[in-house]
């Protein structure tokens, strides 16, 4: 095994003990007290998101969620999770709603497991007669394809409150501009630098870096595991700036 | 958290798979490569059914509905922000969605008759493809030139004027007219200086998203979380 595989092999079996042993210790917590929660960090895009959301709720306009452009066989499959998470997590809060929200997406497999998923949650909430396929769509098969596709929906499904979660490239400039056409509210972020930097000028609240994989976590807060993967995320990266500060000053007095 | 049948072929897979890649020597390569045929003949008949997903989009957009209608709703749309500029055109007849599903018949006969290993075939398809994707790319240029606009507009807090600060600076590093100028030391220093300041900031990005996208990974390897579950 090289180094970097390594290092990469050591903060897998990092993480999986540490989500493991914060699980353990959120059941044990909660088994003894109801009262305490675990308390995930504050990310002000997400706690205004929540009024956005249940103004759009209340308003009878509909939420739209960006999965993003990866397709599951390549390396930026995470965003697609991140995606579908996301979808999942908006969708049950709005599952009864006039009209419920809407995910898109660029590769035929994720658009299957947002249907998916979707589907689940309605059963999940007893409404399932509520389920429609076309709730999750794949709008086309290439990055600006799909943008096209999207362009229209946030116009004719009255979306008012446009997320976007996966993997975009500059593409996203044209989904947020249409939604931004429609005065629709926009929080978003992507995997991508360019497209994070792109939604930091356009979006209402930006998600910068790591922050937008906390957004499924964030939207359903009280979830064991969830909350758990926030903090290894936090507590992960912590140590890698550590060992960067580190290994810069080593490498500053000579030592590496 | 109930141990599901799903999360235990979705956890073996994940070992099989991870020992390969992190402990080559252990010999489950075979397998590995195996596994990933299999996935990737998966995504294939994903693709297809994707497709299908959007060509029935495009049906229904043409009043060809074969499934019951979203039911509207009764009360009048209250919109929590600004009215939209445009009226929209409800559920009228999309006559583009014509226009897609023509056009993917044409193409999806033409590539049967053909093959698309066919060159004519290729460039048939390039000649739409290109121009329209390019359209697309211009179109973006003109966004994002707006957009700088209304940034520097509307967030003028201390982020907002470092923002576009920078952007102004890159731009003229980028331009190449300062290496133009007489060669001066301390310049140079300053702006390899300035170079490496953007790629700081982007290994930091990437390294949060390296992060968010593991636990992510970890989240369904564990099944704490199951996007692959319906």
């Amino acid at each position: 095994m090289n180094i970097l595989n390594a290092f990469w092999f050591l903060i897998l079996v990092i993480s999986i003990i540490l989500l493991i042993v914060f699980g353990i210790k959120r059941k044990k917590k909660t088994q003894k007290a109801k009262t305490p929660r675990f308390q995930v960090r504050n990310i002000p895009a997400l706690e205004h998101f929540e009024v956005q959301q249940g103004m759009a709720i209340e308003s009878g306009t509909r939420m739209h969620v960006a999965a993003g452009t990866a397709d599951l066989t390549s390396q930026q499959a995470a965003a697609s999770i991140l995606g579908i998470e996301v979808m999942e997590a908006l969708a049950r809060n709005s599952a009864a709603s006039d009209r419920p929200l809407l995910s898109t997406t660029s590769d035929g497999t994720v658009s299957i497991m947002l249907q998916g998923r979707l589907r689940h949650v309605y059963k999940d909430l007893n409404l399932p007669d509520l389920y429609r396929p076309q709730l999750a769509q794949m709008t086309g098969p290439t990055p600006y394809s799909y943008a096209a596709g999207t362009l229209p929906l946030l116009h004719d499904e009255h979306v008012s409150v446009n997320v976007i979660a996966g993997q975009l490239g500059p593409e996203v400039a044209l989904i947020a501009e249409a939604g931004r056409r429609e005065n629709a509210f926009l929080m978003g972020g992507s995997s991508e630098p360019s497209a994070q930097a792109l939604l930091y000028a356009m979006a209402d609240d930006p998600l910068i870096g790591e922050e937008v994989f906390a957004a499924p976590e964030y939207l359903q807060r009280g979830a064991r595991e969830s909350a758990a993967s926030l903090k290894v995320q936090d507590l992960l990266r912590l140590g890698l700036v550590a060992f960067l500060i580190v290994g810069s000053l080593l490498k500053l007095v000579g030592v590496l | 958290m109930k141990l599901h049948f799903s999360v235990l072929v979705a956890l073996a897979s994940a070992a099989v798979m991870l020992f390969a890649i992190f402990f080559p020597e252990t010999g489950l390569q075979d397998v590995h490569a195996r596994m990933l045929e299999w996935a990737v003949i998966l995504v294939g008949i994903g693709v297809l059914m994707g497709i299908f997903n959007l060509l029935r989009n495009h049906w229904q957009r043409l009043g060809l509905n074969f499934q019951k209608p979203e039911p509207q709703p009764d009360k009048p749309e209250i919109d929590p922000r600004k009215k939209s500029r445009r009226p929209r055109s409800g559920k009228k007849v999309d006559l583009y969605s014509a226009l897609v599903l023509g056009g993917f018949a044409v193409t999806f006969l033409a590539g049967m008759w053909l093959t698309p290993a066919s060159l004519e075939y290729q460039n048939a398809v390039s000649a739409v493809q290109i121009p329209v994707e390019t359209s697309l790319f211009a179109l973006l240029s003109v966004v994002l030139l707006l957009v700088g606009f209304s940034f520097f507009k509307q967030k003028q807090s201390l982020m907002g004027i470092i923002f576009i600060s920078s952007v102004l600076l890159f731009l003229l590093l980028g331009s190449g007219i300062l290496h133009s100028m007489p060669d001066n030391g301390w310049l140079k220093d300053i702006i390899s200086i300035l170079n490496e300041l953007p790629l700081a900031g982007t290994r930091g990005i990437l390294i949060g998203i390296a992060l968010g996208s593991l636990l992510a990974a970890v989240r369904q390897i564990l099944g704490t979380s199951r996007v692959y579950r319906e």
